[in-house]
């Protein structure tokens, strides 16, 4: 049988950890904190019995989680980063979970607007603790609780009415000490009619435990650019939700590009909470070699007359592990509801693998819902064409890759991702021939 | 003083609780589930040594087993021991005695099938001593298949005369220990159908378990084989459209196909058991496990499905494409009203080189009922060019009512192709709106674009079946829309 769920002296070791880590000076965080903990304390890790683990083992990871919680991190590194936009961007960077406002380039907000570590937004505006973990519940996963017990110094980002931003939040994580286990957490709050465009960037040079939560709420007529590149250490093991709360009228436009760590698994909720609110997601995630890769999707229609769309896929090569799980879940009263989903996957070689479920459940009479998806190979047709006017096998199949990513990336607001795709399409290319 | 008698008269007057029929026939076991149970069950039927060990390997395994719970349904836990597991023909003393005593509404559903009058007693439960004609049917019938080399009889017959094919082909699809329910009916299987086709025949007829003698009482734990020899052919049809009487609520069947090289199996199921009331007190719950096996190169299995009645509705009719070339289909339709729920769908395995299949699911969902579509397509690595394609929609009448799709699709062969589709709407205004202004009431209307949305499905049934299909979606979604 599979229990992941540790014993009781692992469990103990890690709330010792805990234990010796500073307390949070806020009281609310504080509890918060603790009853995370003991929510994981409670239900462990999970195991492939539940069906939201269906098909991605975590027990090595659940095995390194302990020590990996211990390790402290090297607080001065100063790694030689290659931003993905250096111009235009408010520059926030956390070093192994820390926040270094000397490798931030902040500037001058315009009045109203923060972003910086929680902390420090305290002290300026209290009660601001109360959305700490208010999205995220315990419930919903170890690594969820884990993250909201074990979390630093966590990332804010307020927009007051009517702002908006017209510089992209670019933030940073990077692990630099080998065999740690960060907790990146961020949250942000979006005033009403407020413009937003906030793009997480994961990188890591060793071996180390990622796992992230990031929650938003977006108010009436917000509107949210989001998005996310995973590019870990191919033995890293990346976990990561994102909560996205849309109210009336708001607007979600996101991308999470997908190519590193040994295992990935990230998962975007998406709320549409008002009437009128509409989300458009994309998402591209790649594996080589031994990669094991999960993307998942769950948007949740709580209103009438919300919309979405979904669309993913997948490139996967040598013996590569791809996991797909989209949701679209409509409420009762979410009547003229559309929502659409769709998911493409491209296996290269024999020994890559997809296990793929796009699910609806939907309980208005009123909708149109949609899901598709499809698994196969690169067209032979399509490489006979391309071959036959003159093309080389190698660079045909080349082209048919790189179109199939290209139709997902097309439209992508920020160049620096496109190329980031185009970049790792390349490597899995080679790979996978 | 008056209370204390109040008390006593009301212990006298108070009902059996335990619910259960007490009045024991010679030929009824006490309920409870235990090893005897299933020794006395295999020593009434006079089965084999082989049989009995069977039985009780499948007891064995069902006591180590869980009640599955992943499935969408919410249900009353289900008390295993306070079912008789055997029974002999229920006692025509408490049966109607005429259709006059039969309950009139059954009676207008059958008016609305145009089922025949004579047909009406038996498909009642009228406790009739020859069901007309049937008899005469049945011998022509008999006569033909045996020229043929057919093999059709019941289960229990087919451990008598050919114990050497039941012990070969018996649960080579679904052993015993395959899921809790397959288990349970493995250990306590009472009756159900067998079938033989020899090498190289096509079945002169259609089989029917409406035309097998003994067909009435096969109890809620069914068990049918078929079996197709290499390049035989067979079209197989269970269940009738017309509403069942059942006075068991638990059904647990299992049916197992085997397909070998060149053969095809086309099986065909109306399921109409009671449903239960507006209220959704009562009604069957049908626990299923249907498989075939696509053994040979070149075979082909087809399941045909029109799911309209039980309460609950748990089945997942799979084939396993285990020879190259081979292929499975799955065709389905399911209704749910009221608050029915289901929660269906199927499992297609490829396993050998260019197999194909095809997924064709239809759901619809009225009142307050859950219908949920949940299906596996899995790609071996040995699944060179295999195929698939699988289409779910779901249609919804009502605001009351839910419509699912859970599809999984695990893929491990790049060559294989692997799509699936699905949409969930409602009656759309305009199409409504269109065939109203040319005169077709509401009614008539929603008839025919819920008919419109089945065709794919019933284009696959038998004739006759896809005529009474028809009628039979007509009558279960009444009152569903206006």
């Amino acid at each position: 049988m599979n229990t992941a769920t540790p014993d009781p002296a692992t469990i103990e070791v890690m709330r010792k950890t805990w234990q010796e880590r500073p307390p949070a000076d806020n009281l609310r965080l504080h509890d918060r904190r603790t009853r995370a903990l003991e929510s994981f304390a409670q239900n462990g890790f999970p195991t492939t019995h539940q069906e939201n683990w269906k098909y991605t083992d975590v027990r090595k990871l659940a095995a390194s989680y302990p020590e990996c919680l211990r390790t402290v991190p090297d607080g001065t590194a100063t790694p030689d980063l290659v931003p993905l936009i250096d111009k235009d961007a408010l520059r926030i960077t956390f070093i192994d979970g820390i926040y270094r406002p000397d490798l931030s380039t902040v500037g001058d907000l315009p009045p109203g607007v923060f972003a910086g570590s929680v902390s420090e937004l305290l002290t300026a505006v209290p009660g601001f603790e109360a959305h700490f973990g208010a999205l995220a519940h315990d419930s919903d996963s170890a690594f969820v609780a884990l993250n909201t017990a074990f979390a630093g110094d966590a990332l804010a980002i307020v927009l007051p009415d009517n702002m908006e931003l017209g510089q992209p939040v670019y933030v940073r994580f990077h692990a630099s000490t080998p065999q740690l286990g960060t907790q990146p957490r961020v949250m942000a709050k979006l005033g009403a009619n407020s413009r937003a465009t906030l793009i997480e960037h994961y990188t890591s040079s060793h071996q180390a435990i990622v796992n992230s939560v990031t929650e938003v709420s977006c108010e009436t007529g917000a509107a949210l650019n989001y998005y996310k590149v995973q590019e870990e250490h191919r033995e890293a093991w990346h976990t990561a939700v994102q909560y996205i709360d849309l109210a009336r009228d708001a607007r979600l436009v996101s991308m999470h590009l997908d190519t590193g760590a040994g295992l990935a698994r990230n998962e975007l909720q998406v709320r549409l909470t008002g009437k009128g609110a509409a989300a458009d997601c994309k998402g591209l995630f790649m594996g080589s070699n031994n990669q094991h890769v999960e993307c998942r999707i769950n948007v949740e229609h709580a209103a009438a007359d919300t919309q979405s769309r979904e669309r993913f896929r997948g490139i996967l090569a040598d013996k590569a592990c791809g996991v797909f799980n989209g949701r679209i879940y409509v409420e009762p009263e979410a009547q003229k509801t559309a929502a659409e989903l769709t998911n493409r996957n491209l296996l290269l070689s024999k020994g890559a693998e997809i296990n793929t479920k796009p699910e609806l459940e939907i309980y208005a009479d009123d909708v149109k819902c949609v899901h598709g998806s499809t698994t196969g190979q690169l067209d032979e047709q399509s490489l006979f064409y391309l071959m036959s006017r003159g093309i080389d096998h190698d660079e045909a199949r080349n082209m048919l890759v790189e179109a199939f990513a290209g139709e997902l990336l097309a439209g992508t607001g920020i160049e620096a991702i496109k190329q980031k795709a185009q970049q790792a399409l390349r490597a899995l290319r080679t790979a996978g021939q | 003083m008056a209370s204390k008698q109040d008390n006593v008269k009301d212990i006298v007057d108070r009902k059996y609780e335990h619910g259960f029929f007490t009045d024991i026939e010679a030929d009824t076991v006490a309920p409870g589930l235990d090893e005897e149970v299933i020794r006395l069950i295999s020593k009434k039927k006079g089965e084999p040594a082989f049989m009995l060990d069977w039985r009780l390997k499948a007891f064995a395994y069902w006591q180590s087993m869980q009640e599955p719970d992943w499935a969408k349904l919410k249900r009353d836990a289900i008390d295993y021991q306070a079912i008789s597991y055997y029974s002999a023909p229920k006692s025509k003393a408490d049966a109607p005695k005429s259709l006059d005593e039969v309950d009139p509404k059954l009676l207008e559903t059958y008016d609305k099938l145009g089922i025949p009058l004579h047909e009406r007693a038996r498909l009642a439960g009228v406790a009739v001593d020859a069901v007309f004609d049937s008899v005469s049917v049945a011998t022509t019938f008999k006569q033909k298949l045996a020229e043929a080399g057919v093999l059709f009889c019941s289960f229990s017959e087919a451990v008598k005369d050919h114990p050497e094919l039941v012990e070969r082909y018996l649960g080579t699809v679904v052993p015993q220990r395959d899921n809790f329910f397959a288990a349970l009916n493995s250990a306590v299987f009472t009756d159900g159908s067998f079938v033989y086709i020899p090498r190289g025949v096509r079945c002169p007829m259609e089989l029917s378990t409406y035309f097998r003698i003994n067909a009435a009482n096969t109890g809620q734990f069914e068990r049918t084989l078929i079996i197709a020899d290499e390049g035989s052919y067979v079209s197989y049809l269970e269940g009738c459209t017309a509403p069942q009487r059942d006075e068991n609520q638990l059904h647990a069947a299992v049916v197992e196909l085997i397909a070998e090289k060149d053969a095809e199996i086309k099986y065909s199921t109306v399921q109409n058991w009671y449903p239960g009331d507006e209220e959704g007190r009562g009604g069957i719950y049908n626990f299923v496990t249907k498989r075939g096996d696509c053994r040979g190169n070149r075979s082909k299995i087809s399941w045909t499905q029109v799911e309209a009645g039980s309460a609950i509705t748990w089945k997942y009719p799979s084939c396993v494409l285990r020879g190259n070339d081979s292929i499975g289909e799955f065709y389905s339709v399911a209704v749910t009203n009221n608050l029915q729920q289901a929660d269906t769908g199927t499992k297609m395995i490829h396993i050998g080189k260019n197999t194909r299949s095809t997924i064709i699911s239809k759901g619809i969902s009225a009142g307050r009922a859950q219908n949920a579509y949940r299906g596996l397509v899995k790609m071996f690595p040995t699944a060179e060019n295999a195929r698939n394609y699988s289409q779910c929609d779901s249609l919804l009448m009502g605001n009351r009512c839910g419509a699912h799709t859970f599809p999984y699709m695990e893929i491990k062969n790049p060559t294989a192709k692997v799509e699936h589709e699905a949409t969930t709407s409602k009656i759309a205004d305009d199409q409504l709106f269109y065939c109203r202004q040319r005169g077709l009431s509401e009614e008539d209307a929603v008839n025919m674009i819920v008919n419109g949305f089945c065709k794919e499905v019933f284009r696959e049934l038998p004739m006759e079946f896809a005529v009474e299909a028809q009628a039979l979606m007509n009558v279960s979604l009444e009152g569903a829309v206006g």
